[in-house]
């Protein structure tokens, strides 16, 4: 008989003991184990999805962040170029009005330089002018040129004297104060020349003073009560200056004529 | 020259005796239960692991996925008896290598103890899934009238459970034997390779099978 039942009992104990053991020092053990494992893993990807979920949330708000501070800067860029541009304007409207009053007043010195040039250089013309016919006097006449003058003045008072006589006196007819202001000084006999001449337009002993004054210029000057006749050596320059002046124009209009 | 390692007693008082079958069994157990405990002392729950903890967690993980794959809805349930069931049978079959070492599944009372706890292990899986009337309805199904084949097909597939681990095993020894009077060079070896592998097809295949009649007996309508 191939059977022997009771090796069957037997290993059909065996196994049921084998089983017990099995399970108790492999089965249980070993899917604890993976069990662990896997929880561990699992834990360990869902921390690893935690971390990447937290990291994609602060990627997020460092963006955010990062764009607001990009705006500002941007928005606090614009502010600071317009204020910039404002006050730009503001300096260059300054300066241009500086500098306008800057060239208006250099124009003005200028102007003023000019003029104060043009008495000076017309001042000293006169000069030189009176001092050369005052020399050419004296060498070809034998006379001086404030000896002149005084002549001349007297003829013109004299000649003209009808006509300023009666505007001399007052209600009275005697006139008060009378002046005579000369540029240079008077001799005694140029004095008592023109006290006669005076006199004998006023008709009456005025009282008479002698001045020398640059008022008068390069010249004689006679006034009473406000009213003045005179005779200045500019007079005679203004007319020469004329002349002048006339004569260069003739000789432009004549040259532009040649021209065409 | 034995037919079975049933008939190699070493001590017998009346119906008791202590044959080679027992003897190779409680050595089997013991490498069995002992090593899987020696390695099990020291398991890592870490991703690194030592080669042993690897090894048996490729087994329990495979037996766990092949019972999975035959249709079983809870692996972990049924998973130490159909494991317990191809561990020894591989264990005892692999150990043919060992000069001297005569498989118990090689006894006709070792296979036919196996089929017998397949056929009790089977209806009370049945029982616990579905209930007693539960289970005693699909000796009813798909028609009454496959009852009695029903009851029949239990019995033979016992049957044939244990023949056929028996017939493979016993045949396996019987060639070698007969081969190495032939020739005594070569051939045996080969056969001794043959007879490994085919140990390890028929631990699958009583594995598999018991597993199937589990699914049938606990599947649910």
């Amino acid at each position: 008989m191939l059977i022997d039942w009771f090796t069957v009992a037997a290993q059909l104990v065996n196994f049921l003991i084998l089983l017990w053991l099995l399970k108790r020092f492999l089965y249980q053990p070993v899917i604890g184990a993976l069990d662990k494992r896997e929880k561990k893993i699992a834990d360990e990807l869902k921390h690893a999805a935690d971390v990447e979920r937290e990291a994609a949330r602060e990627n997020a708000e460092w963006q955010q962040k990062n764009d607001e501070f990009e705006q500002q800067r941007q928005l606090m860029l614009k502010q600071a170029t317009d204020e910039a541009a404002t006050r730009r304007n503001a300096l260059l409207d300054e300066a241009r009005e500086e500098s306008d009053a800057l060239r208006s007043r250099l124009l003005e010195t200028l102007k003023r330089e000019q003029e104060e040039r043009r008495e000076e250089s017309e001042r000293r013309i006169s000069d030189e002018i009176f001092a050369l016919a005052g020399k050419l006097l004296t060498e070809l006449a034998d006379e001086s040129l404030e000896s002149r003058i005084i002549d001349k003045f007297c003829r013109k008072l004299e000649t003209s004297g009808d006509m300023i006589a009666g505007r001399f006196g007052d209600k009275n007819g005697t006139p008060k104060q009378a002046v005579v202001r000369t540029a240079f000084p008077l001799d005694q006999a140029q004095r008592g020349k023109l006290s006669d001449t005076i006199t004998a337009l006023l008709g009456s002993e005025a009282p008479l003073s002698f001045e020398l004054s640059d008022k008068a210029g390069c010249g004689i000057e006679f006034c009473v009560n406000g009213l003045c006749v005179s005779w200045h050596f500019e007079a005679a320059l203004d007319a020469l200056k004329q002349a002048a002046e006339a004569h260069r124009v003739g000789a432009v209009e004549g040259d532009s004529a040649n021209a065409e | 020259m034995h037919l079975s390692s049933d008939q190699v007693i070493f001590w017998q008082s009346g119906f008791l005796k202590l044959n080679l079958t027992i003897v190779t069994t409680w050595a089997l157990m013991l490498l069995l239960a002992g090593g899987s405990a020696l390695i099990t002392r020291r398991l890592s729950t870490d991703v690194r692991i030592s080669r042993w903890q690897s090894v048996l967690e490729i087994i329990v993980t495979m037996a766990r996925q092949q019972i999975g794959e035959v249709g079983l809805e809870k692996p972990e349930k049924y998973l130490p008896y159909i494991a317990t069931l191809f561990l020894f049978i591989a264990t005892a079959n692999l150990c043919t290598v060992i000069p001297g070492y005569e498989p118990p599944t090689g006894s006709l009372s070792t296979t036919a103890a196996l089929a017998l706890s397949v056929f009790i292990a089977v209806p009370l899986f049945g029982i616990a899934e579905s209930g007693l009337l539960g289970y005693l309805k699909t000796y009813a199904e798909p028609t009454p009238i496959m009852l009695p084949f029903n009851i029949v097909s239990e019995l033979t597939r016992t049957l044939a459970l244990a023949v056929r681990l028996f017939g493979n095993m016993m045949s396996g020894d019987m060639i070698l034997v007969i081969l190495i009077t032939i020739s005594p060079l070569v051939f045996p070896v080969l056969m001794n390779i043959l007879g490994l592998l085919t140990g390890m097809v028929q631990a699958y295949i009583f594995s598999i099978l018991a597993t199937v009649y589990i699914a049938a007996a606990t599947r649910t309508r």
